[in-house]
């Protein structure tokens, strides 16, 4: 499943828009990463992009993506020849660059573009692993904290310690700490995931902290434990905010689309 | 590709370990303990690789094309596999295609011909990306055994066209700007990587993190046991 399956699927039938709007795939392809301008861009171009897609050989395209997608994810790919077969995929399908736009993030061929769908998505899978592996009540009462912290550079990189603590985050010394099962890390992220990468093209990683740490932060005592959550994969699609849903919505309506209930007719 | 971390020279250390874990009575048992030193050192592969992925070091080619990196050593840490966990050691997967290759160093063969990326525009990017460069051979004949035989370079053009926002070989190039000539590619036979053996965490900087979690966890047993 990728974002070119999910505009297949707005596309060619009736769905549930609540469905649509809080799945992964259409994350995939909802704003944000470089820049707001770029972003506003991509929302003003969904429904552009859509039309465009609807007319290629999506089924090809999705199976494409995938078996780069694992392959990727498995280490048998670099990125450079992931994005290049995807490239490659895309054009045997006939997808081309929108007029006037190539090159840019709203264009699916561009290099911007495939890297989004690339990274993002492997990084959301490998997260969700990582983060589920973690969860197993040891590992939770030796480390029961976490921190947040920059795992690689960024070009424009967001203020991440604003975010955190617009969303009510703690500083210690400067660094953004918090026990590992508290909301703080699903209002951080823009998936609602709490789990790393906490937006597109996000470079903040997590990195555990002891118990004997987190009790010196005050976090916790020696003896209470984190209780484990257990979600699955897609179980985190409900966790979407309703704004963005309702961003999506709007941009919907806005392109001449109507709803009938929360079913987008076409 | 994958590299594997082994971690096998505690043997004493965690027999040890888990003897003291049966005095305890019950209170918590041997796996628990791999499974807090598997995590320890998991979690030391992957700081690792966050922290090479922070490292200008480790991206001297991307700094010197000025170009962005890839990600790789971010990927690296991100697909670290869980640890698996043996009688008398852990061990822990990367799965990162070249990860192996820069830890152990050697030469490169191409098949027929390797592309090395001569300019930022070109990094991070496979030559089939690109519709508009030629090939030029330095050596016509193909003959010697030269490492560096030609290059791909630019096609000369003129720009009709010229978009805001486009690739950047594009960028600040008006209409009727004549392009290219510029080299993308290097074609080279081979290369030769030397070994980074800092791609991979010291064994026994991992092997003290795993070792000082398990007997933290141990302490704290005793200490909930007594209270």
């Amino acid at each position: 499943m990728n974002a070119l399956f999910l505009l297949l699927m707005i596309f060619t039938a009736p769905i549930e828009f609540k469905e649509a709007a809080q799945s992964r795939e259409v994350r995939s392809i909802l704003p944000t990463t470089l820049s707001s301008a770029e972003l506003e861009e991509i929302e003003a171009a969904i429904l552009e992009r859509a039309r465009f897609s609807a007319r290629m050989n999506n089924a090809e395209v999705v199976q494409s993506f995938d078996t780069i997608l694992e392959a990727y994810d498995a280490g048998r790919l670099d990125l450079a020849t992931a994005q290049a077969k995807l490239l490659q995929a895309m054009r045997d399908s006939g997808i081309e660059s929108p007029e006037g736009e190539a090159g840019q993030i709203t264009d699916f061929l561009s290099t911007a573009r495939r890297n989004l769908m690339l990274t993002t998505t492997s990084a959301m899978a490998a997260g969700y692993g990582n983060w589920k592996y973690n969860q197993q009540p040891p590992i939770l009462d030796q480390w029961p904290a976490q921190e947040l912290f920059r795992a690689a550079p960024a070009r424009q990189p967001r203020n991440w310690y604003r975010r955190w603590q617009d969303a009510g985050g703690q500083l210690f010394d400067g660094k953004m700490i918090a026990l590992r099962n508290t909301d703080i890390w699903t209002r951080i992220s823009r998936f609602g995931t709490p789990y790393p990468p906490f937006d597109f093209g996000s470079h903040m990683r997590t990195r555990l902290v002891d118990r004997d740490k987190s009790v010196s932060l005050g976090l916790i005592d020696r003896d209470t434990q984190v209780a484990p959550q257990d979600r699955g994969f897609n179980d985190d699609l409900r966790f979407t905010p309703d704004v963005r849903a309702a961003a999506l919505r709007r941009v919907l309506e806005e392109e001449g689309y109507r709803f009938e209930g929360d079913v987008l007719t076409l | 590709m994958s590299a594997t971390l082994n971690i096998d020279g505690g043997g004493n250390a965690i027999n040890n370990l888990l003897a003291e874990v049966r005095q305890l009575g019950g209170a918590i048992t041997g796996d628990e303990i791999r499974l807090i030193m598997g995590a320890a050192v998991k979690e030391e592969v992957q700081q690792h690789l966050y922290a090479l992925s922070n490292d200008e070091g480790h991206h001297k080619t991307a700094r010197s094309l000025g170009a962005t990196p890839t990600g790789f050593y971010l990927h690296a840490a991100d697909h670290t596999h869980d640890p698996q966990l043996e009688e008398q050691g852990v061990s822990v997967s990367i799965e990162q295609q070249g990860l192996a290759q820069r830890f152990y160093g050697g030469r490169i063969e191409g098949d027929p011909l390797l592309t090395i990326p001569a300019r930022a525009e070109a990094y991070g990017k496979r030559a089939s990306e690109f519709d508009n460069l030629r090939l030029i051979i330095w050596n016509q004949d193909g003959a010697g055994d030269g490492q560096f035989i030609g290059g791909l370079v630019e096609r000369d053009a003129t720009v009709v066209n010229p978009r805001r926002g486009g690739f950047k070989q594009t960028k600040g190039r008006a209409k009727g700007d004549a392009i290219g000539g510029g080299l993308f590619y290097f074609l080279a036979r081979w290369v030769d990587q030397s070994a980074d053996p800092d791609v991979l965490p010291d064994e026994g900087v991992v092997l003290d993190s795993a070792l000082s979690a398990a007997r933290n966890y141990i302490d704290r047993a005793w200490e909930r046991k007594a209270a």
